[in-house]
């Protein structure tokens, strides 16, 4: 089973858009796929037109009261479970805090389901906190969507520079642009020209179309519904890309 | 969790459907068509594992499922550009090891084709969710080479969401209160059932029922012509030879043909004893090449693992040199099982085994039961392999430790034979320690022949042109690997005899086959 975070600082930059149409397409390809969402926002539990509502709350949850597999629904694709929101996550990281390891805790509580996923993809909230201290942990490697202009990029700069002082120094880190309006001059620079410090970035950008907005009507992931869009295809190659970076050319779906 | 249901003879699904409409939200999807072809190895792996494992073709990809016989639980799938033949065809994942583990080296055979035109109905929530699903389906079922449809049973089937156990429970019972009623088998079942296929039809086990008091000469009979039917089912595919184990267990049972021939003593006419001995030798004669290059092909990959990096590669010529020869001696073995001998063989052993016993028989043991026959056959033979395994030490040769695996073979397949005359939960730890024995006595001796062979397909190599020093080389490493390993086995052995030569053995042997032999307590265990 591998761990995917979708993570940012920053919010609105495609965190969940990337989550949600990554999965569909991990679980298209055949991987039994789950989707966390942790955001209390709920925005891909919206998606997917689940609830976003634990029985219990976060707090149930996190302290192990409530089995983590009675929680998770099934989306209306196949292979493709989610994990909702509630609003009590907001207070993650008080409930964190009382776990015996508590920036261990969400790892601990994601084994149990090594025997059922191939691929988790964690929906974090934009926020530097115990939750995101969690995600490190918990996570094979973290995608951080960037929109390419000066404040994003020092944003992921600052993620790296938290990553490398918190010990996090070998997690896997993929950014990759999000957002990328290519009828702007700055956005088309900084694609086309990366900075040095972007290291591990991934080949593909996620153009800024309405068609991943239009995810907020249709509620469903974007290949379910406009699956030849060119954002769609964009998708395509970028979970090309991260299986790549995951496992290699001799991965276990086609890349 | 899934539920199927038949839709009678005179119910119109579409009347079914408008029934379901009442009280809840449905949304109908297009109708599709849809094919799955069931796959499973020759002797049934997957049913063995309660499971089926079908084959979708999307038009754009194959998608191989597994799916638990239980529930009809799918919850592994693997997608291919096209049908499998073999568990490593799969990319890897989690099927592709479960498939490995299960099925091996065996060919995975497309059995039946289901044919379904679906009319899906989702069932939806305030949210538009879908919360549970019901396939209508028409159905029929073919032979992949077949040219003739059967028509199956349409069926209602409801697919439940993960989270959502109310609407699916409901869909369940408005598919009862509509009439339809709950279908014994899973349809892939009722497909393969329909085209003739028993599903377990074919294992190489033995599986005989014999009674302790039956004559020994028929109880003979039957054990050589299960071996025969054995033999008879693997011949086309070892003919074919795509997957190496119809070969494997056509030779087997020539093996153990050829052991019940000489080790059930005094129950046939030795004249048909001595004609069917020549006969099968011959017969394993002719399969021997085949098998002893299927052999280093199928540990081909294991053998370069255990070489340096570097030398990998170098042994490759060996692996085309393996499959070129194959070739050669697959045509020769089919041609010996074309000839007349063959089928004379065949023919002739069943017509004989199929003869009603004489009523009367002056063969020594032939009407005595066969329970006293097998006791002390077995008796003998396992004070032979004590005797004989007592006897070798540190400096003994080779040839003795052979003598001693072929003991130890004879000795298992009479308890093989024989298996059924005894509690079962009581022959099972006795065939444990046996088993362990053979283990290490197959380890030393394959590694022996394993040597031999290898230094003449060295000689061989080089005789029929170039082959580089390097090849060489390697092969030189892969045979100091083999000489490690039957050294360890040798070193092994003491230890391993040991545990056979045990005196908690020796209680379960003297307890089951002692019963009925006057003297035995006088043997040397």
């Amino acid at each position: 089973m591998k761990v995917l975070a979708t993570y940012n600082i920053k919010g609105g930059v495609g965190k969940t858009a990337a989550a949600v149409n990554l999965a569909w397409l991990a679980a298209r390809e055949g991987a039994p796929t789950l989707v966390w969402d942790l955001d209390p926002q709920g925005a891909a539990s919206f998606y997917f037109r689940i609830k976003p509502k634990i029985k219990g709350g976060g707090k149930r949850l996190v302290a192990g009261k409530r089995e983590l597999e009675d929680c998770i629904r099934g989306t209306d694709f196949d292979g493709l479970d989610l994990l909702p929101a509630d609003f009590s996550y907001r207070n993650m990281d008080l409930f964190l805090e009382h776990a015996k390891k508590p920036e261990r805790r969400l790892r601990q509580l994601l084994e149990p389901l090594a025997g059922e996923y191939d691929y988790v993809f964690l929906d974090c909230p934009p926020s530097i906190s115990l939750v995101s201290e969690n995600v490190f942990y918990a996570a094979d490697a973290v995608l951080v969507p960037t929109i390419p202009t000066p404040l994003s990029l020092r944003t992921f700069r600052q993620i790296r520079k938290f990553l490398a002082e918190r010990d996090h120094g070998s997690l896997k880190v993929l950014p990759f642009f999000a957002m990328a309006d290519r009828r702007k001059q700055l956005h088309r620079e900084i694609v086309d020209n990366p900075p040095d410090y972007m290291t591990g970035l991934l080949g593909t950008a996620i153009p800024y179309t309405s068609e991943v907005e239009r995810m907020g009507v249709f509620r469903a992931p974007l290949g379910s519904f406009a699956g030849r869009s060119w954002a769609a295809q964009c998708y395509e190659n970028l979970w090309a890309d991260v299986k790549l970076q995951l496992h290699g050319p001799g991965g276990p779906y086609p890349v | 969790m899934r539920f199927e249901f038949i839709i009678p003879e005179g119910v119109e699904a579409g009347e079914v459907q408008a029934g379901l409409q009442h009280g809840m939200h449905l949304e109908v999807e297009p109708p599709v068509i849809e094919r799955r072809t069931c796959f499973d190895s020759f002797d049934w792996r997957v049913h063995g594992n309660a499971a089926i494992l079908e084959g979708i073709n999307d038009g754009k990809h194959y998608r191989l499922l597994w799916r638990a016989l239980s529930n009809g639980a799918r919850r592994e799938q693997a997608i291919l550009d096209k049908a499998p033949h073999f568990a490593r065809d799969l990319p890897p994942g989690r099927l592709h090891d479960r498939l490995e583990a299960i099925v091996e080296m065996r060919e995975l055979l497309p059995l039946v084709t289901v044919t379904s035109r679906l009319h899906t109905l989702r069932v939806l929530n305030k949210q538009d969710k879908t919360v549970a699903r019901v396939a209508f389906g028409e159905n029929s079922a073919r032979r992949p080479d077949g040219a003739r449809s059967f028509k199956l049973d349409r069926r209602a089937v409801v697919i439940p969401v993960k989270g959502y156990q109310k609407p699916c429970k409901q869909l369940v019972k408005a598919l009862k209160d509509l009439g339809l009623t709950p279908a014994d088998d899973d349809l892939m079942l009722t497909a393969l059932a329909r085209v003739g296929l028993t599903p377990g039809g074919y294992t190489p086990r033995l599986n005989l029922h014999l009674e302790s008091g039956m004559r020994a000469d028929q109880a003979a009979r039957r054990i050589l012509l299960r071996l025969l039917d054995i033999l008879e089912a693997n011949d086309a595919g070892a003919r074919v030879g795509t997957d190496t184990e119809f070969l494997h267990d056509f030779r087997v049972a020539v093996r153990r043909s050829r052991s019940a021939l000489t080790q059930i003593r005094g129950v046939l006419p030795l004249r048909t004893v001595s004609h069917y001995k020549t006969e099968f030798a011959w017969l394993g004669q002719v399969t021997t090449p085949v098998r002893d290059l299927d052999v280093y092909l199928l540990n081909f990959d294991t053998y370069r693992a255990s070489l340096p990096v570097s030398a990998r590669a170098d042994i490759e010529p060996l692996r085309d040199f393996l499959i070129r020869h194959r070739r050669i001696e697959q045509q020769a073995m089919v041609k010996a099982l074309d000839s007349m001998r063959y089928r004379r063989l065949v023919n002739n052993w069943r017509e004989f085994l199929r003869r009603p016993v004489p009523n009367r028989s002056t063969l020594s043991s032939a009407t005595l039961p066969v329970l006293v026959v097998a006791c002390e056959r077995i008796w003998q033979i396992y004070q032979r392999a004590l005797n004989e395994g007592r006897a070798i030490g540190v400096n003994s040769p080779a040839e003795d430790l052979h003598e001693l695996r072929k003991t130890c073979k004879k000795l298992r397949y009479l308890m093989e034979f024989f298996q059924s005359l005894f509690p079962p939960r009581r022959i099972k730890s006795p065939i444990r320690a046996l088993k362990a024995l053979q283990d290490n006595l197959g380890i030393y001796q394959d590694c022996a022949v394993q040597i031999v062979t290898l230094k003449q397909f060295s000689h061989q190599m080089m005789a029929e042109g170039e082959v580089s020093p390097d090849t060489l080389l390697a092969m030189g490493m892969l045979i100091d690997e083999l000489e490690r390993r039957q050294q360890a086995a040798r070193e092994e052995f003491a230890e391993k005899f040991g545990k056979f030569d045990s005196p908690g053995n020796h209680d379960h042997y003297r307890e089951l086959f002692t019963g009925c032999i006057p003297d035995a307590g006088e043997a040397i265990a």
